[in-house]
């Protein structure tokens, strides 16, 4: 996964398909998770999109376009469930704002940076962490899936793994704890 | 196992070894200080996995999601955003017709544009799909009997299926030329993806809507909602089918 460059100029329909042949599986399979239901996830889905297409300055100056998308989608869907709580009121500013809430902004930078450090990854080693993560397959099963031996699926594995650490260790700024 | 396998320990972090494996590599681990090492800072970089939705390693376009694409661009040209920034009642204007037509019903819906936005949505959705794709015009093509309109109204249909335990409770609403569905569900086992068929008098099976059961759907009533081009006067029965094909619960009309 390579984040999209949101450098052609806001608003274009050529940007917001290039958004969603890159993310859309991604947040939709998220927004399906917190809801439940397919229409409601779509929904949600749309909007974020939308907003991403609303907010192109924005997203240029992100480090990972998918951490955003995601944080838009979480933040639309704590919007939906409050509201559905008849406390709409309380939420306007937050919709407002599509990066994380304030108080969870130092845990947002930590994972801005997981996030990146995930688009790094090859085609082969994530297609290995979906299967075995994700998925939660074995060694076995993911050779099945994949049409690869089992050692090449722990192979695969331990240099994702490493590779992930790596970039995540040339990213973070600070060493943390 | 004799040797050091940086990828057992690998897909051992991430759970993905068998119960004989596991305990195989355990027994390695206790006497090779050197692989628990490795095996500790791959457990560490697992963890930071965690830290995002797992669904963050997934890449492409979503399955079957091409109308879901064009309603979005339809949506970004014509500034239909609905964005929360607005209040939610005015999210989607052209709900309120599906509101007034219900009578009854219109004052039992929920606050908020949302669900009725998602009506609107599936409707779109089920007319795109009726006229192949394509452009989203909203407007019905054609096949919108008048006669439809002397039964506006909203009729709730019960069932409970003892077989599955899955219980229904559906309202229909008579729109011009179709109907919309909200559709009450107990007994769903979680997790199951489950669809909603109207059928025809003269046997036809529409989608009508579709939907996976959330984690509480075999202790709480699941609200879901649906849709189908087919004037109200044609429509025998409707019916909750798995994916699988396996018919949950049925009512007739």
């Amino acid at each position: 996964m390579q984040p999209a460059e949101p450098s052609e100029g806001g608003g274009d329909a050529g940007l917001l398909r290039t958004l969603f042949q890159e993310h859309s599986r991604a947040v939709l399979a998220f927004t399906l998770r917190l809801t439940g239901d397919r229409f409601a996830a779509e929904d949600i889905v749309q909007e974020v999109f939308l907003r991403a297409w609303q907010n192109t300055a924005e997203l240029r100056e992100v480090r990972s376009v998918r951490a955003w998308l995601f944080t838009v989608a979480r933040n639309l869907f704590i919007d939906r469930v409050r509201a559905k709580a008849a406390r709409p009121a309380e939420v306007t500013d937050l919709s407002s704002v599509p990066l994380a809430s304030k108080d969870h902004a130092e845990g947002v930078v930590d994972s801005m940076i997981v996030y990146e450090a995930m688009g790094e990854l090859t085609p082969e080693h994530r297609a290995v962490l979906v299967q075995l993560y994700y998925l939660g397959r074995t060694v076995s099963e993911a050779s099945r899936a994949l049409g690869v031996p089992e050692g090449t699926v722990k192979s695969r594995s331990y240099h994702a793994l490493r590779a992930f650490r790596r970039t995540i260790g040339s990213g973070t700024k600070e060493p943390t704890g | 196992m004799s040797t050091h396998d940086q990828g057992l320990l690998a897909a051992h972090s991430l759970g993905a070894l068998t119960a004989a494996e596991t305990v195989e590599l355990e027994q390695h681990l206790a006497d090779c200080p050197e692989c628990q090492l490795e095996l500790d800072e791959l457990t560490e970089t697992r963890g930071l996995l965690d830290s995002i939705p797992p669904e963050a390693l997934l890449d492409g376009a979503a399955e079957d999601s091409d109308l879901l694409l064009a309603r979005i661009l339809r949506a970004a040209e014509t500034g239909d955003t609905a964005t929360p920034a607005e209040p939610p009642d005015t999210a989607v204007a052209e709900a309120t017709d599906i509101t007034k037509a219900t009578g009854k019903k219109a004052a039992k819906r929920r606050p908020g544009g949302w669900r009725r936005g998602l009506l609107v949505a599936a409707a779109v959705v089920i007319i795109a799909g009726a006229f192949g794709g394509g452009m989203l015009t909203g407007q019905h093509g054609g096949g919108a009997p008048s006669q439809a309109t002397a039964e506006s109204g909203t009729q709730t249909f019960t069932a409970f299926d003892p077989g599955t335990g899955v219980g229904m409770s559906m309202d229909v609403t008579n729109g011009l030329g179709w109907v919309a569905l909200e559709g009450h569900f107990t007994g769903v086992t979680p997790g199951t993806p489950c669809d909603i068929y109207v059928i025809t008098k003269s046997g036809q099976r529409i989608l009508s809507g579709g939907w996976v059961a959330p984690p509480n759907a075999n202790t709480a009533t699941i609200s879901v909602y649906g849709s189908a081009i087919v004037p109200p006067t044609d429509v025998a029965s409707i019916a909750i089918v798995t994916t699988q094909g396996r018919q949950l619960v049925t009512t007739s009309v």
